[in-house]
């Protein structure tokens, strides 16, 4: 029987496929992190701009008052500042930002799988080929 | 002493990540899966290549197989597969009248058991064979052991190797004539 030995051939043309498909994977989870950190970050960003613009952290100075005039008022000062906050925008931005944490969490296994490979590729280009 | 890895450990450990682990199954399978996909092709140039594409393709897709099951199962039909791809792509046929023209008895048989694997009916044929003639059938053209091997594994003599081969084989086609018919 002829002696075989393709072993070369067909290792190389995994890592190449395995390289592509693990850095393909890699980006596209950056970039999934990456985007919607940013728009959390570009949300809290514009619910802290109307913050400032409605002025909406002077209704806290009251807690700098006496004690007498912050148990008078605390609760409505609360429900003022509450209403006048964007809410919308920061329920969303945070959770985004809970979505990340889920999604990182979610993704672990896979992801240290793909560590793992792209670490055996960067293994093997290293290695010294054997020849003749 | 190293333990050698089972091929279910292996493809395991390459499910995890282990890309390297796949060059082990690569040289335990490549002279295995070479003789049997040549026995198709009759072209050695032809059966490396579709050796190397077999190869390749059970990497591909190794995340979904089952480690309870045999790989080696699973190995087999896909370069059984990429074998006759590979016929219908070069348009060529496998035919009864151009086996007759061949003098080789192996040959005969293993285009036999192509042509009707094209027709559903191997599998079949084969799981209608007794059960001695049937494993040394599997072993012999399958998983291409010689008779010392299956004799070794089988624990029979050499000899009872050959008879029950010799039987199976006439069993065989005959059972696969009577199908076609």
């Amino acid at each position: 029987m002829k002696n075989i030995d393709i072993t070369g051939p067909v290792m190389d043309n995994i890592v190449r496929f395995e390289k592509r498909r693990s850095l393909l994977w890699f980006l596209r989870f950056v970039v999934i992190v990456f985007t919607l950190f940013f728009l959390a970050v570009l949300l809290l960003w514009i619910a802290f701009g109307q913050i400032m613009e409605r002025q909406t952290l002077e209704l806290l100075t009251l807690f700098k008052e006496d004690r007498e005039i912050i148990a008078q008022f605390w609760q409505d000062t609360l429900m003022i500042f509450w209403e006048e906050l964007p809410q919308r925008k920061l329920v969303i931005s945070v959770g985004i930002l809970a979505g990340i944490i889920i999604f990182s969490l979610l993704t672990r296994k896979q992801r240290m799988i793909v560590w793992k490979r792209i670490r055996q590729i960067a293994r093997r280009e290293r290695r010294p080929r054997r020849t003749l | 002493m190293t333990i050698e890895k089972t091929d279910e450990e292996l493809v395991s450990e390459i499910q995890k990540g282990d890309v390297l682990a796949f060059e082990i199954l690569v040289k335990r399978y490549q002279r295995r899966l070479f003789s049997f996909v040549l026995h198709v092709l009759y072209h050695v140039h032809a059966a490396e290549e579709v050796v190397q594409d077999t190869l390749f393709a059970a990497y591909k897709t190794i995340d979904r197989v089952d480690t309870t099951k045999k790989f080696s199962s699973y190995l087999f039909a896909i370069a059984k597969n990429t074998a006759i791809s590979y016929l219908r792509r070069r348009k060529q046929t496998i035919s009864f009248a151009s086996i007759e023209e061949q003098a080789h008895e192996e040959e005969t048989l293993y285009d036999s058991l192509i042509e009707a694997e094209k027709q559903d009916h191997v599998k079949e044929a084969i799981s209608q064979l007794e059960d001695k003639y049937r494993s040394v059938i599997t072993l012999y053209y399958f998983d291409d052991l010689s008779y010392q091997e299956i004799s070794k594994k089988r624990k029979l003599p050499v000899n009872t190797v050959r008879t029950h081969l010799f039987r199976a084989k006439k069993e065989l086609k005959a059972l696969l004539q009577h199908e076609k018919h």
